[in-house]
C-alpha cells in the first residue's frame, strides 16, 4: 500500500549528493565572495538567508494549519512538510555568519549615528545588539521547541493508529500559528525591517509570511513531483486532484502577496509621508523600478492566469514550471526588499545575491533529504485519507 | 423551430425516472442511439447527466472573459481620460496620472462587467426569460423542480420516429412515459 | 443511508453530519417551500416584525428630519468630522460581507456544510449593505444630489477626483451591491421555479411564474448556470475583500495617526468577516430554533462558524497588535501620543471595552464545550457585534477628537439623531429580514437535494 522510503533511498541519495555539491561550491564562491567584499557578501547572504527560512518555517505553520483545516492535500505532503520543519535546527545554525554581519547591515548598531538620531535613540533599548542576541536566541529556541513537541505529538498519534488530530493539538496548532505569526513578524523586522530603520510598515511582516507559505508551497509542488517519477507507489496514490488542491493554494498566495503587496503601495504612494514614501522613491522612481515590472508581470500576472486554468493545476511537470517561476520570483522580490537600501541611487545587484540563496539551498537541500530519510513511509499511515482512497478502488 | 409547420403533431417524447443515476443511464443511451435533439430535466444540477447532452461550446467563459477585460480598459481609460485630459487636478502635487490611485476603480469595473456578463449571459444564452415552453404541458412536469428526473426527445431531430423512439424510452423502465405536446 | 455522515478527512469522530438523516428530495422540497408557501402568522414572527418596523419607522422619522434640517442634527462636529454614520456605515457593510463569504468562498473550497446557511446568508449581505448605504449617501447632506458621485458629461465643469478612496468607495460599493444581488438571484432561479410549481393561490404562482423567468431545469441550462455561479463565486470572493479593502483606505490613505497604517486592508476584511460571522450566527441560532431548521442547520455549522470566528478574532488581534507595536516603532510623536492617548485618554473605556469583546471574551471558543453551547454562541456573536461596533468608534473617534493642535480638541457626543438613525437601520434590517424568511426559501432547496444526493452517495 504504501511505499517505503528505502525503495528510493538511492534516489534520494544521489539528489542529497548533488545538492552538497551545490552546496560546497556556492558556499566556496560566497566565502570567496566574502573576502573580496565582505558588506555585500552580509547582503547577499541575508537575501538568502530570509528566502530558504521560509521553508522551514512555512512548513511547520502548513503542517499546523492542516492539523485545523484537515484535506487530502495536506496527507499527500506531510512527509516533506515534516522534514521542512526539522530543518529548522539549521537554519539556527545557517544564522552564525549573520551574526558577524550586524554592523554592515544595521545602522542601529552604530553608535555614532544613533547618538545623533532622535528617532533611532527611542528604539535603543530595543535595537541595541544585546537584545538582539537574545531576540535571535528566544526565536530560534521557541521555534525549535514547539515544532519538535507538536512534530512528535504528531508522530505519537500516527505510531499508535490513533486519527491525525484531537481536540488539543489542534487547540495546540491553532496557538501555535499565533505564535508563529507574532515571531516570525518579530523576526523579519529585526533582520529585514530595520536595515531601514526610520521606515516602518504594518503589513511588512504580513507581506513576508504570505511570500513564505508561497514559498513553501512551490518548493513541495516541485518536491512531490520529482519525486513522484522515483517512486511508482507513491505516485499512484497522488491524484491530480491534490495536485489541483496544491495549485489552487499557489493561487491563493500569489493573490494575497499581490493584495498585500498593493495595498501597502496604494497606501504609502498616496499618503505621501516623506518618512515613509522614500521606500518607494528608491525601489520605483531609480533604475530600479525594472524589478517591480517584473515582479508584476511574473509574480503576479502571469502565474494567475496559468493557475487558473485546471489543465495546468493537475499536470505535476506544468505545475512544477510554474512553482520554479515562482520561486525565482520570491527571490527577485526579496532581492527588490533588501538592496534597495543599500543601493539607493540605482539598480545595483551582485553576483553574490545569486550564489549565496544557491549556496544555502545545497546545504538546506541536503539536510532536508536527511530529514526526509529518516521517515519510514512516504505518505502518513493509519490516516483515515488512506483508507478513503482504499475504499474507492 | 418552426412553427408553423411542425413535422411531427407533437413536441417531442418524455419519460420520467426516479434518479439522476438512471437519467443518465437513459441519456447515455439517448446518446449513442444518434439523437441530437434531446433535453434532460432535473431538479438540482448532475454532472453525470450534462455530460449526456449534445456538446455546445464553452461559450459563456469566453464572454465573461471578454467583458472583464473591457471592464478593465474601461476603469482605466475613464479615469485616466478625466484625470489627465478632460480635468487635470493638483492633488497635493501627485501627477495626473496617478496609476496607483487608479487600481481600485479599475478592478471594480472589471468585476462588475465580468460579473454582469456572467448573469445576464446564463440567462440570455438559455433563451431565458420564457414563461411557456412545451414541456410544462405534461402534468407530471410539476415534479421537474421536485423530485423526479425528466429526458425529453424533441420531434425536431431528424432520427425521431414515434414508434421507434416510444420503444428505445420505453425499454428504460421510466415511471411514466407521456407525450409533449405543443 | 448509513453514509449521510460525509466522510471526513480529518476522522475526528463523531462528527455532526451537515444534513439530518431521512431527508428524500421531496421532503426537502416540502419542508423549506412550505414555510414560503404555507406560512403561519405565528407570535414570535407578528412580534418580532412589528417591533422591528417600529424601529424602521424611527430610522424613517430621523431621515425625514434629517432631510429638513441638516447634518446638524448628528453629533458630529470638528474634529470628530465622521461619527456615527461612517461606524455604522463601516459596520453593516462588515455585516454584509460574511454573506458573500459563506457563498462563495465556501463554495470555492468545496465546504458543503455552506449549503444550508448561504441563501439567508445572501440575503443578509443584500439588506446590510442596504442599510450600510444609506449612511454615506445621507452624510453628503444633500442626498438628492447624490448621483454627482458618479462621472457624467456635465455642463458644471468638474470632474471627480480619481485618487480619493471616497469616490473608490462609490464604484465598490455599487458594485458590490449590484454583484451581491444578482447571485442571490442567480441562486433563486431554480428555487423560484419550485414555489410557482407548488404554490396553490393563483397571485403567488403568477409572481414566482415571472421571477422564475420560466427555468425548466434542463440540464444544458443547468450547465451554465453551474459555470455562470462558478464564476461569480470566483469574482465576489475577490469583490468582497476589495470592498472592504477600500473601505480601509478611505482611512489609511489619510493622514491621521491612527488611521494612516498599512495593515488596515487584511485587518479591516479580516474584521469584517468577524463580525458577519457573529451575525450570521446571531440571526441563524433563532431562526433555526423558531422554524424547526435543526436538521438543515446542524451543530456542525455552529461549531464551525464559531471556529471561523475565533480565527478572525486572532487575526484582527494581530492588527491590534501590530498598531501598537508601530505606534512606538515608527518613533513619530503623533503616532504614539494618538495611541496612549486611546489606551489612557478620557475615552480609554471605549478601547479597552473593544479588546474585551473582541479579543479577550471569544477566547472560550477553544473550548469545544462554548462551541457546543447554542446559548453561549449565541452570547458570544452579540459580543462580537458589539465589539465591532465599538473598533469603528474607536478608529474613527478617538483618532479625531485630539487633533493635532490643542486647541481644537474637542469632545465627542452623540446626539439622539444619532441613535434613531442606528437603531433605525437595525429596524430595517430586521424588517427586510423578517419579509425574507416569509416570503422566499431560506435554504436553497435545489442545492439542498444535490447536497443530499452527495452525502447519500458518498461522493465530493
Amino acid at each position: 500500500m504504501n511505499e517505503q522510503i528505502e525503495a528510493i533511498r538511492p534516489r534520494l541519495n544521489s539528489i542529497q549528493q548533488r545538492a552538497l555539491i551545490v552546496g560546497v561550491i556556492g558556499t566556496a564562491g560566497i566565502v570567496a565572495g566574502a573576502f573580496m567584499d565582505s558588506e555585500q557578501f552580509y547582503r547577499s547572504y541575508l537575501i538568502g538567508y530570509l528566502f530558504w527560512i521560509g521553508i522551514p518555517l512555512g512548513s511547520f505553520c502548513l503542517l499546523m494549519l492542516h492539523n485545523l483545516v484537515g484535506g487530502p492535500w495536506g496527507f499527500t505532503i506531510r512527509r516533506l512538510l515534516e522534514a521542512g520543519a526539522k530543518s529548522l535546527p539549521l537554519m539556527a545554525i545557517l544564522f552564525i555568519p549573520l551574526l558577524f554581519g550586524t554592523h554592515t547591515l544595521y545602522e542601529w548598531t552604530h553608535a555614532d549615528i544613533v547618538a545623533k538620531d532622535e528617532v533611532l535613540k527611542n528604539k535603543e533599548f530595543y535595537f541595541n545588539l544585546n537584545f538582539f542576541y537574545v531576540r535571535v536566541a528566544i526565536y530560534f529556541l521557541f521555534w525549535i521547541g514547539y515544532s519538535l513537541f507538536i512534530l512528535r505529538m504528531m508522530r505519537r498519534r500516527e505510531k499508535n493508529g490513533e486519527s491525525p488530530v484531537s481536540p488539543g493539538l489542534q487547540n495546540l496548532s491553532g496557538l501555535g500559528i499565533v505564535l508563529f505569526a507574532i515571531t516570525i513578524t518579530l523576526a523579519v523586522i529585526d533582520w529585514a525591517m530595520s536595515i531601514e530603520p526610520h521606515w516602518s510598515s504594518t503589513i511588512y511582516g504580513l507581506i513576508l509570511i504570505i511570500g513564505q507559505a508561497l514559498l513553501t508551497f512551490c518548493f513541495t509542488v516541485i518536491m512531490v513531483a520529482s519525486m513522484m517519477g522515483m517512486a511508482p507507489k507513491f505516485a499512484e496514490r497522488i491524484r491530480a486532484v491534490y495536485f489541483n488542491d496544491l495549485g489552487n493554494f499557489m493561487l491563493a498566495f500569489t493573490l494575497l502577496w499581490a493584495y498585500t503587496s498593493l495595498s501597502q503601495l496604494i497606501i504609502i504612494w498616496g499618503a505621501n509621508l516623506p518618512e515613509e514614501a522614500t521606500w518607494y522613491s528608491v525601489r520605483l522612481y531609480t533604475s530600479w523600478k525594472i524589478v517591480p515590472i517584473v515582479l508584476f508581470a511574473f509574480h503576479f500576472f502571469a502565474p494567475f492566469f496559468l493557475l487558473l486554468s485546471r489543465k495546468i493545476k493537475r499536470n505535476p511537470k506544468f505545475l512544477m514550471r510554474v512553482a520554479m517561476l515562482l520561486i525565482v520570483m520570491r527571490l527577485v522580490d526579496l532581492i527588490w526588499f533588501i538592496e534597495p537600501a543599500f543601493n539607493r541611487t540605482g539598480f545595483h545587484v551582485s553576483w553574490m545575491d545569486f550564489v549565496a540563496p544557491i549556496g544555502i539551498g545545497g546545504i538546506f537541500v541536503y539536510w532536508f533529504i536527511g530529514r526526509l530519510k529518516g521517515a519510514d513511509t512516504m505518505l502518513p499511515v493509519n490516516t483515515p485519507f488512506l483508507a478513503q482512497q482504499a475504499e474507492h478502488h | 423551430m418552426n412553427e408553423n409547420t411542425p413535422k411531427h403533431p407533437i413536441h417531442g417524447l418524455m419519460a420520467e425516472f426516479d434518479t439522476p443515476e438512471q437519467l443518465a443511464a437513459a441519456a447515455e443511451r439517448v446518446k449513442n442511439d444518434g439523437y441530437q435533439h434531446y433535453d434532460a430535466y432535473m431538479p438540482f444540477p448532475v454532472e453525470a447527466v450534462e455530460d449526456q447532452m449534445p456538446k455546445r461550446g464553452p461559450y459563456l467563459g469566453w464572454l465573461i472573459l471578454i467583458a472583464g477585460l473591457c471592464g478593465m480598459f474601461s476603469g482605466l481609460g475613464l479615469q485616466t481620460y478625466i484625470a489627465v485630459y478632460y480635468f487635470p487636478m493638483n492633488i497635493g502635487g501627485r501627477p495626473n496620472f496617478s496609476w496607483p490611485q487608479f487600481i481600485p476603480i479599475t478592478f471594480e469595473l472589471s468585476i462588475l462587467f465580468a460579473a454582469g456578463t456572467a448573469v445576464f449571459g446564463m440567462i440570455l444564452l438559455n433563451g431565458l426569460p420564457r414563461p411557456y415552453h412545451p414541456v410544462f404541458n405534461v402534468d407530471r412536469f410539476e415534479r421537474a423542480s421536485n423530485d423526479r428526473f425528466f429526458i425529453c426527445v424533441e420531434s425536431e431531430d431528424p432520427k425521431f420516429d414515434m414508434e421507434k423512439t416510444r420503444d428505445l424510452l420505453a425499454s428504460m423502465n421510466p415511471l411514466s412515459l407521456s407525450e409533449v405536446p405543443y | 443511508m448509513e453514509r449521510l455522515q460525509s466522510p471526513d478527512v480529518r476522522g475526528i469522530a463523531p462528527n455532526p453530519p451537515v444534513l439530518a438523516k431521512g431527508y428524500t428530495y421531496d421532503a426537502i422540497t416540502e419542508k423549506i417551500s412550505d414555510l414560503s408557501l404555507n406560512p403561519k402568522l405565528t407570535r414570535g414572527w407578528l412580534g418580532g416584525f412589528s417591533i422591528a418596523i417600529t424601529l424602521a419607522g424611527c430610522m424613517v422619522v430621523a431621515i425625514i428630519h434629517l432631510l429638513f434640517t441638516g447634518v446638524g442634527i448628528w453629533g458630529n462636529n470638528q474634529p470628530v468630522g465622521w461619527a456615527f454614520d461612517i461606524i455604522n456605515f463601516v459596520w453593516w457593510i462588515g455585516i454584509g460581507h460574511a454573506g458573500t463569504l459563506i457563498s462563495a468562498i465556501l463554495l470555492l473550497l468545496k465546504q458543503n456544510w455552506r449549503t444550508s446557511i448561504n441563501r439567508f446568508a445572501e440575503a443578509m449581505t443584500i439588506f446590510a449593505v442596504a442599510c450600510a448605504g444609506l449612511y454615506p449617501l445621507l452624510h453628503t447632506g444633500r442626498p438628492w444630489l447624490d448621483y454627482w458621485l458618479f462621472p457624467f458629461p456635465n455642463s458644471m465643469g468638474v470632474q471627480q477626483q480619481f485618487r480619493s478612496p471616497l469616490l473608490w468607495d462609490v464604484f465598490a460599493i455599487s458594485t458590490y451591491a449590484s454583484v451581491s444581488a444578482l447571485y442571490w438571484f442567480v441562486g433563486l432561479i431554480p428555487d423560484l421555479a419550485v414555489l410557482r410549481d407548488r404554490a396553490v393561490k393563483p397571485v403567488a404562482r403568477k409572481i414566482y411564474a415571472i421571477l422564475a423567468l420560466g427555468w425548466r431545469g434542463s440540464a444544458q441550462h443547468w450547465r451554465r448556470y453551474r459555470i455562470a455561479y462558478l464564476v461569480l463565486a470566483g469574482l465576489s470572493t475577490p469583490l468582497v475583500l476589495s470592498v472592504h479593502t477600500i473601505v480601509s483606505f478611505d482611512f489609511a490613505e489619510s493622514l491621521i495617526p491612527g488611521w494612516h497604517t498599512t495593515i488596515f486592508p487584511p485587518y479591516f476584511v479580516a474584521g469584517a468577516i468577524y463580525s458577519g460571522f457573529a451575525m450570521v450566527l446571531s440571526l441563524c441560532i433563532p431562526l433555526r430554533k423558531a422554524y424547526g431548521l435543526e436538521g438543515f442547520i446542524t451543530a456542525r455549522h455552529l461549531n464551525n462558524m464559531a471556529k471561523v470566528m475565533l480565527a478572525m478574532g486572532l487575526v484582527v488581534g494581530y492588527g491590534y497588535a501590530m498598531e501598537a507595536f508601530m505606534a512606538w516603532y515608527s518613533g513619530s510623536p503623533h503616532e504614539m501620543g494618538m495611541f496612549i492617548n486611546r489606551t489612557t485618554g478620557p475615552m480609554a473605556w471605549s478601547y479597552w471595552a473593544l479588546i474585551a469583546c473582541n479579543i479577550v471574551i471569544p477566547q472560550t471558543l477553544w473550548l469545544r464545550r462554548a462551541r457546543r453551547s447554542t446559548l453561549w454562541l449565541f452570547i458570544i456573536s452579540i459580543v462580537v457585534n458589539v465589539g465591532m461596533w465599538l473598533e469603528r468608534f474607536v478608529i474613527i473617534v478617538t483618532s479625531l477628537y485630539r487633533d493635532f493642535i490643542p486647541s481644537s480638541w474637542h469632545t465627542y457626543v452623540p446626539t439622539i439623531w444619532d441613535f434613531a438613525m442606528f437603531f433605525g437601520t437595525i429596524g430595517f434590517f430586521l424588517t427586510l429580514f423578517f419579509l425574507f424568511i416569509r416570503y422566499v426559501p431560506v435554504i436553497s432547496i435545489a442545492e439542498m437535494r444535490e447536497l443530499s444526493h452527495e452525502v447519500e452517495h458518498g461522493h465530493h
